[in-house]
């Protein structure tokens, strides 16, 4: 057989994937999961942001930012205060 | 794929099961591709599993405009399977060959003999030569969606390709000297 015909029969080879049966199966359920988790989390956030009662998710960003922030600048103001 | 862009909307809507479809299209070639960088065979389909679920789980990332879903998917597919080379490369220094099964006739045990050393000859390619060859060779794909994969230029693609091909016909070329 020459080269090139061995070498071409080769890649044929290579190309041919024996998948497992239940590949597509296996994938999916994790696919599942993953979507499962995914639903739960993001509801449980959208129920924090209900329960806040912000509109949207950049208002209630921007609170929680806003509010670290103050935090922050007391934090700082308390420590100036104690260890002037 | 016409239908493709539906299906990735579908999902990206929330309807996880049309995903199945994508999984069924590309199994094969994401299969083929991590054996073929990765050199195992066994791992293969674990490792193919993890390539899909972080596909669907930054499928928002996706943009069409910018490549195919393919090129997309197998992007994934090389990134992960070098991390996991890296991490097994720690684990193991080097893997044993697969044994040579010297039975049926002389043609048939000649050929298996070629394509074991073949085999051999892959995995001791450089990786970037190893992931050129597999992706134009076994996946079929152009130099230009290679290129994009590998995140690199053509004329380099082409370079690897030829250098591993030359690598994989000395060995052919040895096989043929063994015959005589």
């Amino acid at each position: 057989m020459k080269h090139e015909e061995l070498y071409r029969e080769w890649v044929r080879q290579r190309r041919d994937i024996c998948l497992g049966e239940d590949f597509t199966q296996d994938v999916m359920h994790r696919v599942h999961r993953l979507k499962a988790d995914q639903d739960r989390r993001r509801l449980t956030w959208s129920r924090i942001v209900d329960r806040v009662g912000y509109s949207s998710w950049a208002q209630a960003a921007a609170v929680a930012m806003a509010a670290l922030l103050g935090l922050g600048r007391i934090l700082l103001t308390l420590r100036l205060l104690l260890f002037a | 794929m016409t239908d493709e862009p539906h299906i990735i909307q579908r999902v990206l809507d929330g309807d996880a099961e049309s995903f199945r479809l994508l999984v069924e299209r590309y199994a094969g070639p994401v299969v083929g591709m991590i054996r073929n960088v990765t050199g195992d065979a066994r791992d293969c389909e674990d490792l193919a599993q993890d390539v899909f679920l972080a596909a669907f789980a930054r499928l928002k990332t996706f943009d069409p405009a910018r490549s195919r879903f393919s090129t997309w998917l197998l992007t994934i597919a090389r990134n992960m399977s070098i991390n996991w080379l890296k991490k097994k490369r720690l684990r193991v220094s080097a893997e044993p060959s697969p044994e040579i099964v010297n039975e049926g006739p002389l043609e048939d045990v000649t050929r298996r003999e070629a394509f074991a050393r073949l085999d051999g000859a892959l995995r001791s390619l450089p990786d970037r030569q190893r992931r050129a060859l597999s992706l134009v060779e076994f996946e079929g794909l152009s130099y230009e969606e290679a290129a994009v994969i590998e995140g690199t230029r053509i004329g380099t693609i082409k370079s690897r390709v030829s250098r591993a091909k030359a690598a994989l016909g000395e060995v052919l070329r040895a096989c043929h000297e063994d015959d005589k």
